[in-house]
């Protein structure tokens, strides 16, 4: 835990020992993630494939997939939503909490106006009448960057391009005002000239409405841009949290440092790629102890006896490792 | 530079559109996208160029023109020197041997029920690489060339990772000793530790076996990484070409320099640019006249509808844009 944040006011949202469990074959696909977020601070969450980034924040609005059981305390404005019935979490889910996702188009319904897609969500929430409603979806539009809202609201998704219908998707989710949106790879999707238009969008909208984000990606340039905080996760766990510029400048776990030395920087001749031999275990068969130790090349015997503990720095943030590669990182314990 | 491996000479290529049989009924004209037009560049032996542009550019129609399988509507395509569009029978057969594709997602290029070692030992065989005796030792060398060993002949692709899976392509791909590998957004599926462990074997692999490559992808970072020379593609057109770390350093075409700013670095401190770049690409059937970027051009001015010329900066570097000078004297952002 942190410990800035426990002295502030209550966080906005606040996870401990949150974990995922398959009911199939009882593997663990998240393990014991832990972190805070303060009204209208952007934190992002990192990973390769199968890291659980994804199941984590999934996790937070019991939007898990069939076959997956969450467990520990999701607190959002102080109040456990862990295990809340269906009804109340729907009707969190866009006015607290909204949500984005890779693909929109699996977000839109495809034979609604998106117009018509818009004004139902706020209509869902029980907001406005239908003048103010109609009122109000062209005024979302407007807010994502949509040109011509009166135009494009009686269109289908499938006659707008990637970047629009993800501001669509986006505009759904502003609709009700949420404090706290949530986007899975939002950009991943997309063009690099949309997703930088999408990234500065988020983040304007994070800004001048004052809601916090959790951003989930694989693309540490995305996170670099646009978030305050991060955390690594690697095999189920988180492995690192930091401001984002300590995590970009000085790194302490193993991983987040070779993570970033595998990000090609120049041609090979200057700037030469040291990837991370092997491959992230199958989080069903992950290993004991910590689960990089595998492919680490500052592991130890300790290392595959039992989890490292959270050591948390001085700065915010910490690392679960036994072998930091930065020893001043160690220095602020 | 001596003899080109790959030649491609003012190559164009449109698509019809398909009308609806309404369409045809009342007589209105047919529409034709135009997927490629003008292109003009040359790959040396040992070559590695890169492609990149963004979804519906035109590049992967590229590569299917270089690889034989498309033939293009105006100019010509000419491997080792002989026009490939003139080739029939054996001398076909020669080119089919001589370019070699990697594709995207190795997946789907696989037979799911046919192992590793049949799915390298078919080429091997078919082509009579190596006498049938040899096969599956050949088979064998090709894994240990990729990084697989030997028990992977046994295995199925599914059994696999993705980087395996792209090992095996490669492994495929290279059975027949081909002189040119055209790799279409070949580490684009992978995740990031994975993909620098495939750059580091494309690299390696260029170098050992004098391989040229025609390298396809949206992703800067990976071309600069690799490719000694890049090409820019917008609407079709090739827009700039050159050195990678001159089109880096000084690009000369509005787009280039937009596509570099839009690139999230994994740097927080990193400058970005005031603005990005506004609107979307229209579409590849009604691609503007003159300069097919003014519509989104922060420099666009009334000259721009007229074509633009191709201005040369020396050590092959040019831009095809009225203000390439002044833009490239403004270096990267």
């Amino acid at each position: 835990m942190n410990d800035a944040a426990m002295i502030e006011a209550s966080p906005l949202l606040a996870l401990e020992g949150v974990g995922v469990t398959r009911t199939a074959d009882g593997a663990s696909l998240v393990e014991d993630v832990a972190f805070t977020l303060g009204a209208g601070e952007s934190f992002g969450i990192v990973g390769e494939s199968g890291s659980g980034k994804s199941t984590t924040v999934r996790a937070i609005i019991g939007l898990l997939p069939e076959g997956l059981h969450a467990s520990g305390r999701v607190h959002f404005s102080g109040e456990n939503i862990a295990g809340m019935e269906e009804a109340r979490l729907a009707r969190l889910r866009g006015a607290g909490i909204g949500m984005v996702f890779q693909d929109p188009l699996s977000a839109l319904n495809p034979v609604m106006l998106v117009g018509r897609q818009i004004a139902e969500a706020l209509r869902w929430h029980g907001k406005l009448d239908p003048a103010a409603r109609r009122r109000r979806t062209i005024e979302v539009m407007r807010l994502v960057g949509l040109p011509e809202p009166e135009r494009l609201a009686a269109s289908y998704p499938h006659e707008l391009s990637g970047g629009q219908r993800q501001r669509v998707a986006l505009a759904i989710a502003l609709a009700c005002s949420p404090r706290l949106l949530l986007a899975d790879e939002p950009t991943t999707a997309l063009d690099v000239t949309i997703q930088d238009q999408i990234l500065r969008l988020l983040d304007e909208l994070r800004r001048s409405l004052g809601m916090a984000l959790v951003l989930v990606t694989h693309d540490l340039g995305v996170i670099a841009q646009i978030c305050e905080r991060v955390a690594v996760m690697y095999a189920g766990r988180i492995v690192e949290e930091a401001p984002v510029a300590r995590l970009f400048s000085a790194p302490a776990h193993p991983y987040t440092r070779m993570l970033l030395d595998s990000i090609p920087q120049g041609p090979r001749a200057l700037h030469p790629l040291a990837p991370i031999p092997g491959r992230p275990p199958d989080p069903a068969l992950r290993p004991p102890g910590c689960g990089f130790a595998p492919r680490c090349p500052r592991a130890s015997g300790a290392c595959t006896e039992r989890s490292p503990p959270w050591r948390a720095l001085g700065t915010g943030g910490g690392f679960a490792c036994l072998h930091p590669v930065i020893a001043e990182a160690v220095a602020h314990v | 530079m001596s003899e080109s491996v790959l030649e491609i000479d003012g190559v164009s290529k449109h698509f019809a559109v398909r009308r609806t049989p309404l369409a045809v009924l009342a007589g209105r004209p047919q529409r034709r996208v135009q997927a490629v037009a003008g292109v003009e560049f040359s790959i040396g032996p040992r070559e590695c160029f890169g492609l990149v542009g963004e979804s519906g550019c035109g590049k992967s129609t590229l590569a299917r023109l270089a690889l034989g399988l498309l033939k293009p509507d105006a100019g010509s395509i000419r491997f080792r020197g002989r026009d490939i569009g003139a080739l029939s029978g054996n001398s076909l057969d020669a080119l089919r041997r001589g370019v070699q594709m990697v594709f995207q997602d190795p997946y789907a290029s696989l037979n799911p029920r046919m192992t590793v070692g049949s799915a390298i030992a078919e080429p091997l065989a078919w082509h009579r690489v190596v006498p049938p005796a040899d096969v599956k030792a050949e088979t064998r060398r090709l894994l240990s060339e990729v990084g697989l060993g030997p028990e992977t002949a046994g295995r199925y692709p599914r059994e696999l990772s993705g980087g395996q899976r792209q090992r095996v392509g490669i492994a495929r791909s290279l059975a027949v000793r081909p002189a040119l590998l055209v790799a279409d957004e070949a580490v684009s599926a992978l995740d990031v530790s994975v993909r620098a462990q495939v750059l580091n074997l494309l690299a390696d692999l260029g170098e050992r076996r004098g391989l040229s490559m025609l390298f396809i992808s949206h992703d800067l970072g990976v071309i600069a990484y690799l490719c000694a020379r890049v090409g820019v593609m917008y609407l079709g057109h090739l827009v700039e070409c050159g050195p990678v770390a001159e089109v880096f350093r000084a690009p000369a075409h509005p787009y280039t320099r937009a596509l570099i700013g839009a690139i999230p670095k994994p740097d927080p401190a990193a400058p970005h640019p005031a603005r990005p770049l506004e609107g979307e690409p229209p579409s590849a059937a009604a691609v503007p006249e003159g300069c097919p970027f003014r519509t989104r051009c922060p420099s666009a001015r009334p000259i721009c509808t007229t074509p633009p010329p191709r201005i040369a900066f020396g050590a092959g570097h040019w831009a095809a844009c009225h203000f390439a000078s002044e833009i490239r004297n403004q270096g990267a952002n």
